[in-house]
């Protein structure tokens, strides 16, 4: 029994590993996912046979008891991740993310309980340390869902103080519990630092700015994956170390290339957010070129090569649809439409190439900056719909403004930019855009759905 | 726990070492348009953690006590993690769709 767990756990791992280098093509990323779940079933069996072989006997009815739990807990599961349309991709993601905390949490303050004379300075250290992990990451998540459905907007002038103040408790807390021998007092100290967890978890999600919320979202994820992983040292489980350090690499990796896509540190997102607002943007005198639906729709019946970046601002007007009709209508002329990406567009990372995704749009068609730039560059046509900070010039050419040094889409080396956008207000980072003042670049003041809907038409007249 | 083979501390620094090493290196291979369902997927998988409730709860006796009682909170709040972050993931993951087909 013990050899087949042991056998059983060695295959789940393989599973495991081999799923998610399948989750980096494309074409496999589904096949990836069935063997992710295969793993997951496996694992939770040998689990079973692990246990049971120390034991002896059957204890059918906790069988029965987990088995229920289980069937329940993926029948809520399905139909919440039902639920929510593919646009609230990222509070699903934030809210799931939440429940591991928590259940983190609770297997921890299970563990300190049950065993609680028995435990060494060490595990205290271990199991304390993921109880406070699994708060913070389950309060926080919370507080990025209600951000993310736009439920909660107030900010808190003096957050990064209350910040750092509970974290401090939590630490003093933490060493206090390791000190008590008494079981009153040590209750006490369990109490006070799952509190102070969870206002820290709120205080430190609440601080992160709007834009800023996919470096918040890779963060939390990578946090669940180190308190994993933290887990499976105090279970002795190696399966559970080896998933814990992917979920902790994948956080990792996504919080620096989200991070290093808006030109920000890691530090100022969490507690310099304040510090944009003293910069004063430059009026500058922007000389606008406006333009118009059949305009546009002659440009595009001679250009051989089109390029699309789509932004958040796409998808609140629901006009990805739209964008497939077009590409599909220029598609007939021979002419080859591309959508280009940046890193940060939309909520969560990779969010913007769900959503394209949605609408039919085929992934060979969607560049990411490097190839899109590269692509913009031979374009004869570049548009700009719903997005504006990633196109910002001044990142590339004014040292004082705010996102100097932030890699951004290249429009302007198209022949002609067309930037659709209801009036020239500001983007997400309050800086004005010379962009639009260029020689090349044409403004369709208009909400985005409708005037690509009216450039379709004059197409299709043509 | 007994296991089969008694690993020495030496032997976890190993295997965590190789780990955060083959981890990195398959994240870091993914493109960007996938980064939303890996991380969906990742979700997923973190709750892993829920075989560590399932032990403390095949492990310790039940009852109608505070530990059962949130063992069993845990586990069910572990597994809407774990259902829910896969679904979602096979969700998404269909709607990606190559010229070709």
């Amino acid at each position: 029994m013990i050899l087949l767990a042991n056998y059983g756990y060695l295959t789940a791992t393989t599973l495991f590993v081999v799923g998610m280098i399948l989750m980096g093509n494309p074409k496999k990323a589904a096949r990836g996912n069935g063997l992710l779940i295969l793993g997951m079933i496996l694992a939770i069996i040998s689990t079973f046979a692990l246990s049971l072989s120390n034991t002896g006997t059957i204890p059918w009815n906790k069988i029965i008891l987990i088995s229920s739990l289980i069937l329940i807990g993926t029948y809520l599961g399905r139909k919440i991740s039902f639920s929510f349309k593919i646009t609230r991709m990222p509070e699903l993601v934030s809210l799931f993310n939440g429940f591991g905390g928590l259940c983190a949490a609770l297997i921890s303050l299970t563990g300190i309980i049950a065993y609680q004379g028995e435990l060494n300075i060490f595990t205290k250290v271990i199991l304390m340390g993921s109880l406070f992990l699994g708060l913070v990451t389950f309060s926080g998540s919370i507080i990025a869902y209600y951000k993310l459905a736009g439920k909660l907007k107030s900010k808190l002038s003096n957050n990064v103080i209350f910040m750092w103040i509970t974290l401090f408790s939590c630490f003093l807390i933490l060493f206090d519990g390791l000190m008590e021998s008494n079981t009153f007092d040590f209750t006490i100290s369990l109490v006070l630092l799952s509190i102070f967890s969870l206002l820290h978890g709120i205080f430190f999600a609440n601080g992160v700015g709007g834009g800023d919320m996919p470096v918040l979202i890779s963060v939390l994820n990578g946090l669940t994956g180190v308190l994993t992983a933290i887990s499976g040292i105090y279970f002795e489980n190696t399966i559970m170390v080896l998933l814990g350090v992917f979920v902790g690499a994948t956080g990792l990796i996504l919080t620096i290339q989200m991070s290093k896509a808006m030109n920000k540190s890691i530090r100022k997102v969490f507690i310099g957010g304040n510090k944009i607002s003293k910069f004063k943007p430059t009026d500058l005198e922007l000389k606008i070129n406006e333009t118009s639906p059949s305009s546009i729709a002659s440009d595009l019946t001679y250009a051989k090569k089109v390029a699309i970046v789509p932004g958040y601002g796409l998808a609140i007007a629901q006009a990805q649809k739209t964008c497939l009709e077009l590409k599909q209508l220029l598609n007939k002329y021979d002419t080859d439409v591309k959508f280009v990406i940046h890193p940060v567009a939309g909520r969560m990372p990779g969010h913007m190439n769900v959503l394209l995704a949605e609408a039919n749009i085929p992934y060979e068609d969607i560049l990411d900056l490097e190839q899109g730039n590269e692509y913009i560059a031979e374009s004869d046509v570049c548009f700009v719909i719903g997005a504006n900070d990633v196109v910002n010039i001044s990142a590339e050419n004014e040292k004082t403004s705010p996102i100097y040094g932030m890699p951004i889409i290249q429009t302007y080396k198209s022949e002609k930019v067309v930037v659709i956008k209801r009036s020239l207000s500001n983007g997400y980072a309050d800086i004005q855009n010379p962009l639009f003042g260029e020689e090349n670049c044409r403004m369709f003041f208009m909400d985005a759905k409708i005037g690509l809907e009216q450039i379709v038409v004059d197409l299709k007249e043509r | 726990m007994e296991n089969v083979f008694n690993l020495s501390p030496i032997d976890g620094l190993y295997t965590i070492l190789l780990c955060v090493l083959v981890g990195i290196e398959v994240i870091r291979n993914v493109p960007a348009i996938l980064h939303t369902p890996l991380m969906s997927g990742s979700n997923a998988i973190s709750g892993i953690i829920i075989i560590g409730g399932v032990i403390q709860l095949l492990e310790n006796d039940l009852g109608l006590n505070f530990t059962t009682i949130i063992s069993c909170f845990g586990v069910l709040i572990g597994t809407i993690n774990v259902s829910g972050g896969f679904f979602v993931t096979h969700r998404m993951l269909k709607m990606f769709k190559s010229s070709k087909n």
